[in-house]
């Protein structure tokens, strides 16, 4: 089929408002804080076969599993089986390739005259789907059988409505059963707007048309990808970063590695060189490790291409069996995230080597989350406080990097300090910039955040961060930011770190305190203008003993320049 | 006793003036270049248009005027040195701006930045003091502590101070006694009390409202100065002289410098009152407006004759909690760049071409192929109808533009080129007016489309279409309706205040108590504005969600004081709220009060659009045939070429069609009729002419 550049325009355009449409859904229909506030959660659209059209929500590594879920799908419920009205759902990572098990997938058939001309599919994390731990997501985790109950893909919608079954079983196994239903139902209402909007397309526009413009869709993104790549050096590069441990052997740090090799207009990314799965749940589904890698690839040559499967024609990956990042059933997954920001970091590093154009320091490492249990809250029943942690981006060529930021493809609300102590039995004791929490340089990293909690309740605290010990680091020349760390001081007791993974009974009165890094420097910093740094430690960015350590700047106690003490340190 | 009431719209391009005298029922419209660096003078070259048709300075006893200002104060970062005090400890508050990445494709940029803040960590003074979220004081302020950081700041020359301490929304009594100290050791400078200009719960965008109304005000202040002595040299002495703002509602202009962030989108916020005004006229309480101008369109929709409202606003970044007509903004205009993508497909916008150098059409420069000149390729605008003939479009000059940015490159002729650019902004602006039917829970076959700004009824007809949206309007003055608005409305004031708990255990002597403040606060503005007791009208409202959600829908409370009895009701009428609107609701849950809310309202002189006279046929309005391309067929048919100047009350006739006037063009399409209505209203529908 001919497609005239107009036409193809007006349909993808389209194609891209019913993906915002579905996101819209999703986050109003949703019950539960997560999916309403922190919108951890996407709608988008795959192909007949899988190919993922388009993801909706800021959560775009969700993209690949998309395919995978349709896929897995399809495998057990052929196309010719599938009926008008069916949803299908799954949350076993191994099969439907989900992040961990939490996140819910669902997936609608979008039929037109008979026929299935796309799929409308949601992942969105669930509150509780049963496991060790309230959450789901324990550090105890050995399996993925200890991560919650795992739903194979199951018809869990027909034409005659839900499937009692089904959501029986669901209901069974999920400490909050009717967030997790509610939030379920609100996924397969926006899958349903997608099929529906997509069979209106086919209608306005000719099925044949729709369907060729999503074909041009993922050609052209590939070819973009293609034309980025070539006009790069031809070349290879590696880079490497570490997690503090798996969170069952803590003693042994965990690798992520990289070795890109750019030829011609393809891209081929391996990770021979990354550790074998580990026992605690560190491990990332191959999906998301993939998709954050197109991610750093989009990232490190046109960031304004939008994440489709097209992406995927340009680069080749080589990841053999059993690695962190493509592990093996029944490894645990539960702790994928802050594994999946370290192979974005990574990618990235390696990719600025091949494309110095677009080469930036890193973004700081630490993010994750922790969550508050308390027995009773504030109007005396349960709750959980969930925290998500966030850092900042690394210095670029041109300019510092951004503060207090999440670094990958997140999209989070944080919760203001007022809506907190209103809802939960806590006093926030400081928001604060970090100083010198943005690792050094000619641009230096974005600074981070301290943010220390007094907890008013007995409490169950859950540590899922990470990089305690094994940091970021910076670029040309750029310094490394400081290592995140929470630290935690029982009442009149000493403060003392948590680890990175770790739960804790804690009582009331306990000081807790999450050190939030910033990014990576970029570039010697002492190169960086004198003013620049005395405007740092006039903002409180940089101290003024890390200026004259770090930048050779000597400012004077009432915060003036001293030129002549700066030109003699920098000479030295 | 002065006759005319006047409305002075200030825009990027053009300052738009609209006077009428209701006696003799005569409109008078004047429009002259914008002097972006000195406003006040395009206002005065406004009025001196209007004193030559005839009408005295003295005659003016109603001015109403939509100033951009303090916008553009933000947009180019012009605002004052900007000092910030804010609770010990909470540095990370502003910078962090609420963590989010507002832009869906910086997500995947790591050169992303973020908007700057107004007061930077420098001119920021951390206070020793603390509220808790009862309000009870856990740590006392010390009136030394912030005369010291006052000090400070005074000597880094600061030209304002925000004030945003956490909870101040539920104790204000720190921020109020900081007020004091400030006052006295910096008596000139401005002080923005996040307390009294938005005491609601959330600090981050408290702050951020606080701070645009230092960063912004003292620049205002400034601004109306200058504007009350030039009128009042001019010969205006009328005391009825008011601002529109961004809630639809107009302020005196005396009280204007204490509400600059009322100021900000007032602009859309006058065409939001047009639709409204327009939906009261015509008898149609559900309208969509289509306000396309220059360089972006405004969309807003008004169901049941009521606009929705936002708090959660953003102007260049910055975030501001101030209620304001919800209006959904697109970069689509007639000066929208069109351009081949990466991709190889054509796009048009978000950039535009502006007033400089404007359209390749307008001869000013210009090259690059706009919306305008497709228009003028395709036969919908003509050479000579711009501003009523004061400026040519050159066909030639748009050819060309068009031939070599998109005809070329896509090989395709020109005119199927110029056909794809209208297309492709006509689909722009269809997926912003579905999503804006979504998130307002609407369908759009009960609206009707009401087009304005110099483009929307270029447009109206073929989106209405696309839409299955039944009925265009095309109001008398397209170019001049946000003019109008200003001239269509009340002066109206929203009062806030957070107190959160559960409804059903909520003390209603608390309460009626918070109602009584915020109509306390109301008086005493209206008293202010110069406004008798008796003239204020009150409504009353209370925020409410369920339990732990981030967003509140605000229903409507009795007038008399609370009384647990009225609960249920107050519940009722919130559950339904929600399913309408979200499509579901969970009427065993308890509902949660967020924010008590009070809207004052003051009736003020309108504009009455005049009855106009009855047509005698259109075919006395008809000016000439010309070729017009139809898009749906994909081929040039003969449009008759009316003058809207001579149509009449009644007069009607079908598509294809052009209807010309001195501001604006408007295309009905072969399939559709148009009628005259008694207000001169073009009221386009489906169906062939009777």
């Amino acid at each position: 089929m001919i497609l005239d550049p107009i036409t193809t325009e007006v349909v993808l355009s389209r194609v891209r408002e019913t993906a915002s449409a579905m996101a819209h859904a999703l986050f109003h229909s949703g019950y539960s804080p997560i999916l309403r506030e922190s919108q951890d959660g996407t709608a988008g659209l795959t192909d007949a076969t899988g190919r993922v059209i388009i993801v909706g929500g800021g959560l775009q590594y969700h993209s690949l599993l998309y395919s995978k879920s349709v896929e897995a799908i399809l495998a057990r419920y052929p196309a010719d089986t599938m009926q008008e009205g069916d949803s299908f759902i799954s949350n076993d990572p191994y099969k439907a390739g989900n992040s961990h098990v939490p996140d819910m997938v669902v997936a609608t058939p979008a039929f037109h005259r008979g026929r299935i001309i796309a799929f409308g599919v949601s992942v969105a994390h669930k509150a509780d789907v049963g496991g060790l731990v309230p959450g789901s997501s324990g550090a105890a985790s050995r399996e993925i059988f200890h991560d919650g109950v795992l739903i194979p893909p199951v018809r869990y919608w027909s034409a005659a409505g839900v499937n009692r079954e089904v959501e029986a079983i669901l209901r069974n196994n999920s400490r909050i059963p009717e967030v997790v239903i509610g939030d379920l139902r609100g996924q397969v209402g926006a899958t349903r707007l997608g099929g529906e909007r997509m069979r209106a397309l086919a209608d306005q526009y000719g099925v044949e048309l729709l369907l060729a413009a999503m074909d041009h869709l993922l050609a052209t993104t590939g070819a973009r990808v293609r034309a980025e790549f070539a006009t790069w050096a031809d070349g290879v590069s590696e880079a490497e970063g570490f997690l503090d441990h798996d969170g069952a052997d803590t003693t042994r740090r965990v690798r992520i590695h990289v070795r890109a090799t750019k030829a011609g207009d393809r891209l081929t990314l391996d990770f021979s060189g990354s550790d074998p799965q580990t026992r605690g749940p560190v491990n990332t589904p191959m999906q998301t490790a993939k998709a954050v890698s197109l991610l750093a690839v989009l990232a490190a040559s046109d960031p304004s291409i939008r994440m489709n499967s097209g992406v995927l024609d340009a680069v080749a990956f080589v990841m053999p069996e059993g690695r962190v990042v493509s592990p093996q059933y029944p490894a645990t997954v539960n702790h994928y995230f802050p594994t999946s920001h370290l192979v974005y970091n990574v990618v990235l590093a390696a990719l600025g080597k091949l494309n110095p154009a677009r080469a930036v320091a890193p973004s700081g490492l630490g993010t994750g989350a922790i969550a508050v249990g308390y027995s009773k809250g504030r109007a005396g029943k349960a709750s959980v406080q969930y925290e998500i942690t966030v850092t900042a981006l690394g210095g670029t060529a041109t300019h510092d990097g951004t503060a207090m930021v999440l670094p990958m493809n997140h999209f989070t609300p944080g919760t203001p300090v007022e809506i907190l102590e209103t809802e939960y039995p806590v006093r926030v004791r400081r928001f604060d910039t970090w100083t010198d929490s943005g690792g050094a340089g000619l641009n230096r990293g974005g600074i981070g955040a301290v943010r220390e909690y007094e907890l008013l309740e007995d409490c169950i605290l859950t540590a899922r961060t990470a990089n305690h010990k094994e940091g970021t680091w910076g670029l040309a020349g750029g310094a490394s930011p400081p290592l995140s760390r929470t630290t935690i001081a029982a009442p009149g007791g000493a403060s003392e770190d948590l680890d990175v993974l770790e739960t804790r009974q804690a009582r009331k009165g306990t000081v807790l305190t999450l050190w939030q890094t910033g990014g990576g420097g970029y570039g010697d910093p002492r190169q960086r203008a004198p003013e620049a740094v005395l405007r740092d430690v006039a903002d409180g960015y940089v101290s003024r003993a890390a200026a004259e350590a770090l930048y050779g700047v000597v400012v004077t106690a009432d915060g003036a320049l001293d030129a002549a003490a700066t030109a003699a340190r920098r000479a030295r | 006793m002065p006759r005319w009431m006047v409305g002075i719209d200030t825009g990027g391009t053009f300052t738009d003036l609209i006077a009428y005298e209701a006696e003799s029922r005569t409109l008078e419209v004047a429009k002259v270049s914008s002097v972006p660096d000195d406003p006040s003078q395009a206002v005065m070259n406004a009025l001196e248009e209007l004193f030559k048709s005839g009408v005295r300075a003295e005659d003016v006893g109603f001015l109403v005027h939509g100033t951009t200002v303090a916008t553009n104060a933000i947009l180019e970062g012009k605002g004052v040195r900007t000092g910030l005090l804010i609770t010990k400890g909470f540095r990370a508050v502003y910078e962090a701006r609420g963590w989010v990445q507002p832009d869906p494709k910086d997500l995947q940029d790591p050169f992303f930045r973020k908007p700057p803040m107004l007061a930077p960590q420098s001119l920021t003074e951390e206070i020793d003091e603390r509220v808790d979220n009862t309000g009870a004081v856990l740590r006392p302020i010390d009136a030394e502590d912030v005369r010291r950081a006052a000090r400070r700041l005074a000597a880094k020359g600061v030209d304002a101070i925000a004030v945003c301490y956490l909870f101040s929304y539920e104790n204000p009594a720190h921020e109020e006694l900081t007020a004091g100290v400030l006052a006295a050791e910096l008596p000139d400078k401005r002080v923005s009390l996040s307390s009294r200009i938005l005491p609601v719960i959330r600090e981050y965008v408290r702050l951020s409202t606080a701070a645009i109304d230092a960063y912004v005000g003292p620049i205002m202040e400034r601004y109306l100065t200058r504007l009350a002595d030039r009128l009042t040299t001019a010969g205006v002495r009328t005391p009825q002289v008011f601002l529109m703002q961004s809630n639809g509602g107009l302020m005196r202009i005396t009280i204007g410098a204490r509400f600059p962030n009322q100021t900000l989108l007032s602009g859309p916020a006058a065409g939001v009152v047009s639709g409204i005004e327009i939906a009261r006229l015509t008898g149609r309480p559900d309208i969509v407006t289509l306000d396309m101008g220059g360089t972006s369109t405004d969309i807003a929709v008004i169901a049941g004759s009521a606009a929705e409202e936002a708090t959660d606003g953003r102007i260049a970044g910055q975030d501001i909690g101030t209620p304001m007509l919800a209006v959904r903004t697109l970069g689509a205009g007639g000066g929208t760049i069109a351009w081949i993508g990466k991709d190889g497909l054509l796009k048009v916008g978000p950039e535009s071409a502006g007033a400089m150098p404007g359209p390749a059409a307008y001869g000013r420069g210009g090259e690059r192929p706009t919306v305008t000149d497709a228009n003028l390729l395709l036969g919908a605008l003509a050479t000579g109808n711009v501003l009523g003939g004061r400026m040519r479009l050159d066909p030639a000059k748009a050819g060309e533009a068009v031939r070599r940015h998109v005809a070329l490159p896509l090989g395709l002729d020109v005119v199927k080129a110029a056909a794809g650019i209208v297309r492709i902004v006509n689909n722009n602006m269809a997926i912003d007016l579905r999503l804006a039917f979504q998130s307002r829970g609407e369908d759009p076959r009960r609206f009707a489309l009401a087009a304005f700004g110099g483009a929307g009824p270029l447009h109206a007809a073929m989106l209405a279409r696309e839409l299955a949206i039944p009925t265009v309007i095309v109001p008398p003055y397209p170019g001049l309706t946000s003019a109008m608005g200003l001239l269509s409305t009340n002066v109206k004031h929203v009062y806030l205040h957070s107190a959160i708990g559960k409804l059903s255990a909520f003390p209603v002597a608390r309460m009626n108590a918070l109602f009584a403040e915020l109509r306390a606060r109301a008086l005493a503005d209206a008293h202010e504005e110069g406004f008798a007791e008796s003239r204020v009208t009150l409504v009353r409202h209370l925020d409410l969600r369920y339990p732990h959600q981030g967003y509140q829908l605000g229903v409507e409370a009795p007038a008399h004081d609370i009384t647990d009895a009225d609960k249920p009701a107050l519940k009722r009428d919130f559950d339904a709220t929600h399913q309408r609107i979200y499509g579901a609701s969970a009427p065993d849950e308890d509902a949660e009060i967020v924010t008590f809310r009070v809207i004052a309202e003051i009736i003020v002189p309108r504009l009455e659009l005049p009855v106009i006279a009855a047509g005698r046929g259109a075919a006395i309005a008809e000016k000439e045939e010309r070729p017009l391309y139809d898009l749906a067929t994909e081929r040039f048919v003969t449009a008759r070429v009316y003058d809207r100047a001579r149509l009449g009350a009644g007069d009607r006739f079908a598509g294809p069609a052009v209807v010309e006037q001195f501001d604006s063009t408007t295309v009905v399409l072969a399939g559709q009729r148009a009628e005259v209505d008694r207000f001169g209203n073009l009221i386009l529908t489906a169906g062939d002419a009777a």
